[in-house]
């Protein structure tokens, strides 16, 4: 249990009160103690102290669960729940089929789909790169042609590499993630500075290379004094559990949308936002309860007749099957002249 | 360990689908919010009377013990199965039945949340006030097995106060009703108060009626500091023989505002205790109320006293007070929170000799503990503060705690104000009841002679309360 010892203190301060089960979207839909915050955590604590084995039950329960950290909002011990369910994932050895196949296809075909990698190199260096991610590369192709149009838009040619996966599944499965330095050649090969990317999962993988910046493309754009034209229509702004609770980006894209004509809040948002399910580890082993979350941010959308828009395209990807939704990039694409 | 044969059994009555052995299901449902663990053979999740009473009925034949629980948030070892066999479920039976406002009352299953069930009451203009400090989690079965109540006690009493009638599954699994829709009945022998507070001992409460009270109209929050916690206990007195009935009266010391403000960045004045005082009413009322009991903290020797009709900073304030027992875990750098001592009850006038004695106490043995609490009906928290991990710290620990226990008894007080005995306080409640424990045993008897309902508690437990420890 080498990693687990890390966390020891903070197993030990969890007094087990049980306010992270109160908005716990996977107790809400599986409905049993192993399916909340505490549960989990309280599994780290038996496989740390030894008072459990590894077996398939305890794998499924550790690993159901997006790490979206709303439970963290409700803990008044400030437990790290997320950090801990990660943890615990390090110290597992059995691998979810589900988790293997995707874990196998980031390593062998540099990204999480099993697709045939793409070359997506623009020739010539410069200091700032757009970094598109495996999901706009491989699945929504759509939001890549956004972004780099609303590059173009701003006159900006930004320098592109071939990709791989930053390896965030990974990181989220519980595995070593050796991506980001592999990437982190290509950039410096090509002399960057800055990356700009959609993806926070990939701000949140890449941050930590200390040869470059990161920046999600929000927040860049939100200093750019941009004229925008106001879109039709009633939109809703969904926070991605990574770009809100996990990088704290929360107001620039919605002054971006306020510039773009405004929008409505969700009910829960911010840090309290609902989590759709869309992390790729937990959806991939997981669909039925990820499609369950997804509907569940869907339905308060639904109701009131609006378009849902995230700044994330792991949630684009997944709450595209569910109804209507843009990517923030598409909507910055459609308003800029 | 329930053979294969009985465990199919129970999956026949239960259905299997509600039926969980996995061995993270089993060990995760041998915890509460308890210093205590031990986990159960099997869980069921309870889904209706029928299907419990078939279950009860075949545990009753098989004499295999059943622990029923709802979120899991006891915190004196209530939902602990320390026999194993079987822990019940009732999370899942989230019903609201009937909300019949011109009756004043409301009909629900065991397993709604109190919070939601209020949520759903105002907006009708009603409430269901005790107000436990897990009130987003806890679930109205736990509430009524604990006669659990809050921060509004000392206006509007405690969970047994609203109980009016209840559905119970009795350990033979038959179905009884006791108690009726009606606010008032002197008929007979009102068992269902008897069933509030039993812990589970006496049977399974599949339904609940509940009276409700008009919400009132405003509310306001005095906040006031002091740098004396006997001048704060002096001033909790001087409030209640005033002649005002506040709606919550509240004392906080300074290691749980350092921890609050540490761990929820609360911002409450470092001082050596305050007082949170909630009147509401009427808007005049509470307005005139809320400034009386500002006069009478000065009076008391307070240094700073605020007040604040803002619902936003209400809330805010209510929270801190909530998240006072969870961020006691955060107070030192090695010590964590143990929920041992936890909700004695003295004559509110004794209350800044209790404060007093109790600091004593954690000197003596050598520990820290932090004291709030719902001061305006002598309802008292403390939190034993140790390194579980540190040689003899549990031992010392129990020294305090008994201690503790026994200056509140001297006092005239009650080792349990609202949270129920469980493991952690029976030996001291078998102290301050031994007169009737002899009548409470011959009730268990008569009711469950099988002895299956969570068994080995209240009066049964024997021994030192440091056994079945959640901590290696």
């Amino acid at each position: 249990m080498k990693h687990l010892e890390d966390m020891k203190h903070e197993l030990m301060c969890c007094t087990g009160c049980g306010y992270c089960k109160q908005h716990c979207q996977t107790l809400d839909i599986g409905g049993t103690e192993t399916d909340s915050g505490r549960g989990r955590v309280f599994l780290a604590y038996g496989l740390l102290t030894g008072e459990i084995t590894e077996d398939q039950s305890v794998v499924e329960a550790l690993q159901r669960c997006p790490l979206c950290g709303r439970c963290e909002q409700d803990c008044p011990s400030t437990i790290p729940i997320s950090d801990i369910i990660q943890t615990a994932r390090r110290d597992l050895t059995a691998v979810l089929p589900a988790h293997r196949k995707m874990a196998d296809d980031i390593l062998d075909k540099g990204n999480p789909f099993g697709e045939q990698p793409v070359p997506t190199a623009r020739p010539g260096e410069g200091e700032i790169a757009f970094f598109a991610g495996c999901v706009s590369t491989y699945q929504t192709p759509e939001l890549k042609e956004a972004a780099l149009s609303v590059l173009e838009k701003l006159d900006l040619e930004p320098v592109m590499v071939d990709e791989i996966c930053c390896g965030s599944p990974l990181e989220n499965m519980g595995r070593d993630n050796g991506q980001p330095p592999l990437l982190a050649e290509r950039l410096a090969e090509a002399g960057v500075q800055t990356v700009l990317t959609a993806c926070p999962s990939a701000v949140l993988t890449l941050r930590e290379t200390p040869r470059f910046t990161v920046q999600h493309l929000t927040a860049f754009l939100a200093e750019q004094n941009l004229e925008l034209v106001p879109l039709d229509g009633v939109l809703m702004y969904h926070d991605s559990s990574v770009l809100g609770r996990k990088l704290g980006i929360y107001d620039p894209p919605r002054q971006l949308l306020q510039q773009a004509g405004g929008f409505r809040e969700f009910t829960e948002n911010r840090k309290l936002a609902l989590c759709c399910g869309g992390d790729l580890a937990f959806q991939a082993a997981f669909p039925d309860m990820a499609g369950e979350m997804a509907r569940q941010v869907m339905d308060e959308a639904r109701e009131q007749g609006a378009v849902v828009v995230t700044a994330d395209p792991h949630c684009y990807r997944h709450l595209k099957g569910h109804g209507e939704v843009l990517d923030i990039i598409q909507v910055m694409d459609r308003c800029l002249q | 360990m329930l053979s294969t044969a009985i465990l199919k059994e129970i999956m026949e009555v239960a259905g299997e689908e509600n039926v969980i052995t996995s061995q993270a299901g089993l060990y995760t449902y041998g915890f509460d919010a308890s210093i205590h663990h031990h986990s159960p053979d099997v869980v069921v999740r309870g889904r209706n009377t029928a299907q419990i009473s078939a279950l009860v009925k075949l545990a009753n034949q098989r004499n295999i013990p059943i622990v029923a629980r709802g979120s899991g948030t006891a915190l004196s070892g209530q939902a602990i199965p320390i026999h194993g066999g079987i822990i019940l479920d009732l999370s899942g039976m989230t019903a609201v039945r009937e909300v019949r406002v011109e009756d004043l009352y409301c009909v629900v299953e065991p397993g709604v949340i109190y919070s939601r069930l209020n949520n759903q009451l105002a907006r009708k203009g009603f409430f269901f006030p005790p107000s436990p400090g897990s009130a987003d989690v806890c679930t109205i079965g736990g509430m009524v097995a604990c006669n659990a109540s809050g921060m509004r006690a000392i206006k509007y009493g405690a969970t047994r106060d609203y109980v009016l009638a209840m559905e119970v599954v009795l350990p033979d699994g038959k179905v009884m009703h006791v108690g009726t829709n009606t606010i008032k009945n002197s008929s007979g022998y009102q068992l269902e108060k008897l069933m509030v507070g039993s812990e589970g001992t006496l049977g399974i409460i599949t339904e609940i009626t509940l009276r409700l009270l008009p919400l009132p109209e405003k509310r306001a929050i005095a906040v006031a500091s002091f740098d004396d916690i006997e001048q704060a206990g002096q001033g909790i007195s001087n409030v209640i023989a005033s002649g005002l009935l506040p709606s919550g009266l509240e004392i906080m010391d300074s290691v749980c505002i350092r921890a609050v403000n540490r761990s929820m960045q609360m911002g409450l004045p470092e001082c050596d205790a305050i007082i949170l005082a909630e009147v509401d009413g009427p808007e005049e009322i509470v307005r005139r109320d809320i400034e009386k009991v500002a006069d009478i903290c000065r009076e008391s020797g307070a240094r700073d006293v605020d007040f604040t009709t803002d619902e936003k900073e209400m809330l805010k304030l209510w929270k801190g007070r909530k998240g006072v027992l969870p961020s006691l875990s955060r107070y030192g750098r090695d010590s964590v929170s143990v929920s041992l001592a936890d909700d004695m009850s003295v004559p509110i006038s004794k209350l800044p000799l209790a404060i007093k004695q109790f600091q004593e106490i954690a000197e003596k043995h050598g520990i820290v503990i932090g004291t709030y609490g719902h001061a305006g009906d002598g309802n008292l928290h403390t939190k034993v503060l140790i390194n579980p991990l540190e040689e003899g710290a549990w031992d010392r620990a129990e020294a305090a705690v008994d201690g503790i226990y026994r200056a509140v008894l001297a006092l005239g007080g009650t080792v349990s104000g609202e949270h129920g005995i469980g493991i952690s306080k029976a030996p001291w409640m078998q102290i301050e009841r031994r007169d009737s424990l002899e009548v409470m045993e011959a009730i268990k008897r008569a009711v469950d002679p099988q002895n299956i309902m969570n068994p080995g508690k209240i009066m049964q437990w024997k021994g030192s309360i440091i056994q079945y420890l959640r901590y290696p």
